[in-house]
Order: structure tokens, then C-alpha cells, then sequence
């Protein structure tokens, strides 16, 4: 799987679990720059990318992915290094 | 449908897992309303609480349990036992205290608790079971014990509890906590704890809503034993007591027990009928008998023909059903063939079949409440099939229901046999004058008003009872003495025995000794009631007006002089 394919699916949840159309999703997309991506926004965004992808991160992990972009880099890093 | 969540942790993230999993079941959740954290004692006590004005019709009252004991769990060795108990029971009255207040300022809410799991990581080890010491796990099970207890001897019947620490337990604390988000946000679950937790609530809420199935069709061969008959015969199938022939025994336990809780049993099998017969009145480990059976298609035809022939005969639609079947072709063809009926997977390793039948039980078969008649449905299934057989038999309809010897016990106000009541007004259909559909929580208020009356039928002929098969609500004027029937319906299992009529009879002279005047129906017609259209007519009544397919129709008690049916005894108890 590409970073392409990772960022796309990695978009696809934010935009069901933030509520937000598909179209208004970036990957500049970050924490507190939407409505609900709040705290509890990002926790549940995280569960959710978790579930997409199969991957776990560590607790500390969690709050520092604070975008988008981040979140798909570390995704990735997750895939091929389990 | 809307819903509000009320929790001593933070489960706001709940609603998208729950709107997943009432899809499957076709509820449509319209708005959810979440409160704050741990706010759930003020959000109750408080009456301009944004809950009031919400008015759900579900409230998820979700107590997460280290945490509602959190006080005393990491000081527990300053407390003695006596003042544990004590408390135990603070915590307990505290809880009761909410949901009286809560129901009584919003009565039509059904409320969702949960028994309480407590975590299994402290370190009392050894001497929680060994020594005095107090363990937070006896606390956590006392208190869902007394919980349920509670719940069960109370008058609040729309109060249901969830059994999540059972659940707990089956999927694995591990499994179902995440103890990183706990720390990171009081979120307690994990995805896999919240799919669980929101699928147990929609199963709960489908075994309320008695959306449960009716009939499971069974196979035989590598179903309820190992093998098939046709090959290995008696002597080598697999049922017994030891190796994996017992898998197959303990399923037939579980099949048994979930007849008795009133759901029929059929068989679809392609196999010889006199090798299945043998089977059953040979094999010694056979737990399920012929008799369990309400339907035994063993035949070579097409199963899912047969399964058509048996929702037929037993006048029930095809999503009643669940078929089970080892052979995946066979399932196939049936799920494509009758999609309405339910055809869960079957597990390739028997040593799987007591865990996978019971959450086939859970999704298909799950109840919250048994009534005398789910008990005896299979016997009382039998006994009108004897009563079809003497239909058949005799030659005109006077001869056979003379020779039913039938006998109707009237009871008034039966509040024994509420959650019968329930069902009557929920799944009559067709001999239904108003389709008026009650929950427990309306038919106890009938009962307790005195400006209703509740009479209910029970109709015993020679071959056993046939349950409470009528339902009459009646609603009193004592100042014009008038009464108005707000419900009158018959099970349709017994239409044509003219029971209709010695009831609506029976009832005219009890009304008349209150003083009463008048009696007035109303007919409300519907899609499936057209064949009570002019019963009142047929009673005596007289047609009163009409007005877009309503009519309504007087009796005046006055003057009326009933004529029973000469076929039926009548007897009168008190609920």
C-alpha cells in the first residue's frame, strides 16, 4: 500500500469521524483547525485510523499526531515496520 | 428513535457504534444527546436538565465499574467490612434513587443499566478468595446480584439490565478495555469494547421489542450429530459422551433449551425417514426426542421447498425462521432463494458449536421475559394439530366444536400474566378491532386504574389449554354509564370457536351488574382487520355512524340479552 493509498484512507475516516464533507478534507487538515477535532475529536479519530489500518500506537504516539499528514506518515511507518 | 447516554466515564464516542450496529436491525436513530462527564447524578437531579428536554426514548445509563467504586478501591484496607457493606448499599439505594426519579419524570423512556466489570488488575491475588481481606471483584459481583434482584421485584417495567459483565468475561477484560485511551481521555473501551457494548444494547433492544424469532429449522447429518446416517449408520455416528461426539450433545442441550424457552422446533433433512426414526427412538444420547419437534420434513426434496411447506402450515411468515445447516451449498440456496429467513454461518469445528449456538441464541432467540405460554408452546403447537386432525374428521363445523368440549375462563385485571397481555396487543394483527399496541408500562396502568377494566381469555378444550388467547380493554363513564371498548382482540389461532362471542356476552352482564348503560365499539380498520369489519354487528350492536372507514357501534345493556354460544362453558377468576 502507497502513501497515496494510505493518505486517501486516512482522509476518508477523518471526513466520517470529524464529520466533515469529503471535499473540505486536506491533508493540512490538523488538531483544534476543525470543529471537532478536539480533544475528544482526536482520540476518537485515532481509535478509528487504528481500526482502519489494523496498527496500534503507543500512548505518547497519540497526542503527537496532530494532522492529517502526520498521521498518514506514521501510518505508513507502522505498516512496514510493524 | 432518540437516545441519551448518561455515564461515570467517557463513552461519547458511542452513539457512531451504536448507529452502525442498529442498521443491521432497522432502527433509524434520529439524535442522540450525550451529558457531560460523570454528570449522570446531576443531569437525573437536576428537572431544567438539557436530558428533560431531550425526552429520549432511550436512556443508556452506563456505569463503568472500578470507577463507580473508585473511592474505595484504593483504600480499602482503612474500611472494615461491616462499613463495606454499608457502602454496598449507599451505592445501591443511590442508584435506585436516580432511576425512580428519572422514570417518574419521564415514564415512556426505557432505561438501559448495566451489570458493573471491574478490573481484574490489582494485586490482592491469593488472598481475595482466601482471607478476609476485601476484594474489589466480590464487591463488583454483590453489587450487580443485588442490582438485578432489585430490578426483577420492582414495579419499574421499563427499566432492563444489561448483562455487560458477562460479556466482559466471555471477550476478554483485555480485550475489551484499552487502557491507553482510558489514560489519555477516560475513554474506557476499546473499537472491539465498543462494537461489543453497542451491539449488546441493540440486542437488548431487539429481545424488548420482542423481535424474535419464531422457528429454528434444523439439519441433521453434521448438525446434530457427526456423520450422516445414510453411511455410518447408528453405531457410528458421532454422539456420545466423550471424544467430539459429545460437541454434538451438548449442542442438542442447548437446542432443547431454547424450545423451552418457546421456540419451535422443525427438521429439514435429506435422508431416509425410517433411518432418522430409528435414530431418534434408538440411539441412546439422543437428547432432542421426535416430540420436540413441531415439523419433521425428512424427505429427498429441495430443503428450501420444505421449508416454505412448514411456514405454510404453521401460518407464519419466512422471517420467523432461522435455518441451520452444516452444508454451505444448502445454506446458500436457501439464503438466495428466501431471503427473509435467517441462515447464520456454521462453524467448521464442532468444538465450536456450544459457543457459536449460543450467540446464534443471543442475536435470534434473545427475551427478557418467559410467560407460561413460551414454555408450552411446542405442547400447545401439538394439541392444535390434534385439533386440525378432529376438524378433518368430523362433518360439519357444530359436530367438531361439540365435540371440543371447550371451556373459557374470563380473568379480570390479570396482572400475573402481563407480559402475555403485552404480546397479545403487539403481534394481533388481524382480529384486532383498534390495533392498539401497549407496552408493559401502559397495560399495568389499565390494571391499576379505575376507570379500566382488563379482562383477558383463556380457552381450554379437550386437548389442553390454549393459553390466553383474548384481550378486552374496556374504559368506563360511571357518570354517563357508558363503557367503550378501547381494545378487543382473539389470538387468530382460535377464530371460528365463537369464543369472540361468549366473551363480548359474558362481558355484557358483568357490565350491566356495575351499572352500566352502554356499551360502545369502535372499528378502526387496518390492512390485515378487515374480518372484524361487522363483528360488533354480528354480537347485537347497532351501527351508530361511520366516518372515514371508522364506524362506531352501540350496545344498549338495557335491554340486550346475550346468547351463548351453547358450545362453550364459561368461568370467571380474578387475576
Amino acid at each position: 500500500m502507497d502513501k497515496i493509498d494510505i493518505l486517501n484512507r486516512v482522509m476518508k475516516t477523518a471526513s466520517q469521524i470529524l464529520e466533515i464533507p469529503e471535499e473540505r478534507i486536506t491533508s493540512d487538515l490538523f488538531i483544534n483547525s476543525a470543529e471537532n477535532w478536539d480533544s475528544l475529536g482526536h482520540l476518537n479519530l485515532i481509535l478509528a485510523i487504528e481500526e482502519e489500518f489494523n496498527v496500534k500506537f503507543l500512548t505518547k504516539e497519540i497526542p503527537e499526531l496532530s494532522s492529517l499528514k502526520i498521521i498518514t506518515e506514521a501510518v505508513e511507518e507502522k505498516l512496514q515496520n510493524g | 428513535m432518540k437516545i441519551a447516554i448518561l455515564s461515570n466515564v467517557n463513552i461519547d464516542i458511542l452513539p457512531r457504534f451504536l448507529k452502525n450496529e442498529s442498521l443491521k436491525f432497522g432502527y433509524k436513530i434520529q439524535d442522540f444527546y450525550i451529558a457531560g462527564f460523570n454528570q449522570y447524578a446531576q443531569e437525573i437531579l437536576n428537572r431544567n436538565s438539557k436530558i428533560y428536554k431531550f425526552s429520549p426514548d432511550i436512556l443508556i445509563l452506563h456505569l463503568e465499574g472500578s470507577t463507580f467504586f473508585g473511592n474505595i478501591f484504593f483504600d480499602q484496607l482503612s474500611y472494615s467490612n461491616k462499613q463495606l457493606d454499608h457502602v454496598l448499599e449507599d451505592k445501591e439505594n443511590e442508584l435506585w434513587q436516580l432511576i425512580e426519579i428519572y422514570n417518574k419524570n419521564q415514564p415512556q423512556t426505557l432505561i438501559f443499566l448495566n451489570t458493573l466489570a471491574v478490573t481484574p488488575f490489582t494485586i490482592e491475588g491469593g488472598l481475595e478468595t482466601n482471607s478476609d481481606i476485601f476484594s474489589l471483584h466480590s464487591f463488583g459481583y454483590k453489587f450487580n446480584q443485588k442490582m438485578v434482584r432489585k430490578n426483577i421485584i420492582s414495579n419499574l417495567s421499563s427499566v432492563f439490565i444489561l448483562n455487560w459483565e458477562k460479556e466482559v468475561f466471555y471477550k476478554g477484560y483485555s480485550r475489551i478495555y484499552d487502557s491507553r485511551y482510558w489514560y489519555l481521555g477516560r475513554i474506557p473501551y476499546s473499537n472491539y469494547g465498543f462494537q461489543r457494548l453497542s451491539e449488546k444494547y441493540i440486542l437488548l433492544l431487539n429481545s424488548i421489542k420482542g423481535k424474535v424469532k419464531k422457528v429454528l429449522i434444523l439439519d441433521l447429518d453434521n448438525t446434530l450429530w457427526g456423520g450422516i446416517i445414510g453411511e455410518d449408520g447408528l453405531e457410528n455416528i458421532k454422539l456420545s459422551e466423550d471424544g467430539i461426539g459429545k460437541a454434538y450433545r451438548d449442542l442438542q442441550k442447548l437446542i432443547k433449551s431454547t424450545k423451552n424457552k418457546g421456540i419451535l422446533l422443525a427438521i429439514a433433512s435429506k435422508n431416509n425417514l425410517e433411518d432418522v426414526k430409528e435414530i431418534f427412538r434408538k440411539h441412546p444420547l439422543m437428547i432432542l426426542k421426535e416430540e420436540d419437534f413441531i415439523s419433521i420434513k425428512v424427505n429427498w426434496r429441495d430443503k428450501v421447498q420444505n421449508i416454505v411447506e412448514i411456514a405454510k402450515k404453521l401460518n407464519l411468515g419466512l422471517d420467523s425462521f432461522v435455518f441451520i445447516d452444516d452444508n454451505p451449498v444448502e445454506r446458500e440456496m436457501v439464503k438466495s432463494a428466501l431471503p427473509d429467513v435467517i441462515v447464520p454461518d456454521f462453524p467448521e469445528d464442532p468444538a465450536f458449536l456450544v459457543q457459536w449456538f449460543s450467540e446464534v441464541s443471543e442475536k435470534y432467540f434473545n427475551k427478557t421475559s418467559l410467560t407460561k405460554e413460551d414454555r408450552n408452546r411446542t405442547k400447545m403447537y401439538k394439541a392444535e394439530k390434534r385439533r386440525v386432525k378432529l376438524a378433518k374428521k368430523v362433518k360439519t363445523i357444530e359436530e367438531f366444536l361439540n365435540s371440543l368440549s371447550m371451556k373459557i375462563i374470563i380473568y379480570k385485571n390479570h396482572r400475573r400474566m402481563i407480559d402475555r397481555l403485552v404480546q397479545l396487543t403487539q403481534r394481533t394483527s388481524q382480529f384486532n378491532l383498534r390495533t392498539k399496541r401497549y407496552t408493559k408500562k401502559d397495560i399495568l396502568f389499565f390494571i391499576e386504574s379505575k376507570d379500566y377494566i382488563v379482562w383477558d381469555l383463556e380457552l381450554i378444550d379437550k386437548f389442553g389449554t390454549n393459553g390466553i388467547v383474548g384481550l378486552i380493554i374496556v374504559k368506563l363513564n360511571k357518570k354517563l354509564r357508558e363503557a367503550f371498548i378501547d381494545t378487543f382482540l382473539m389470538s387468530c389461532r382460535i377464530i371460528g370457536r365463537e369464543a369472540e362471542v361468549a366473551f363480548i356476552n359474558h362481558l355484557t352482564l358483568m357490565l350491566k351488574k356495575m351499572g352500566m348503560k352502554k356499551l360502545i365499539g369502535e372499528y378502526v380498520p387496518t390492512k390485515k382487520n378487515e374480518l372484524t369489519k361487522d363483528i360488533y354487528s354480528k354480537l347485537g350492536f347497532k351501527k351508530e355512524k361511520e366516518k372515514g372507514g371508522i364506524i362506531i357501534w352501540n350496545l344498549d345493556l338495557t335491554d340486550f340479552k346475550p346468547v351463548f354460544p351453547k358450545y362453550i362453558k364459561i368461568e370467571e377468576k380474578d387475576g
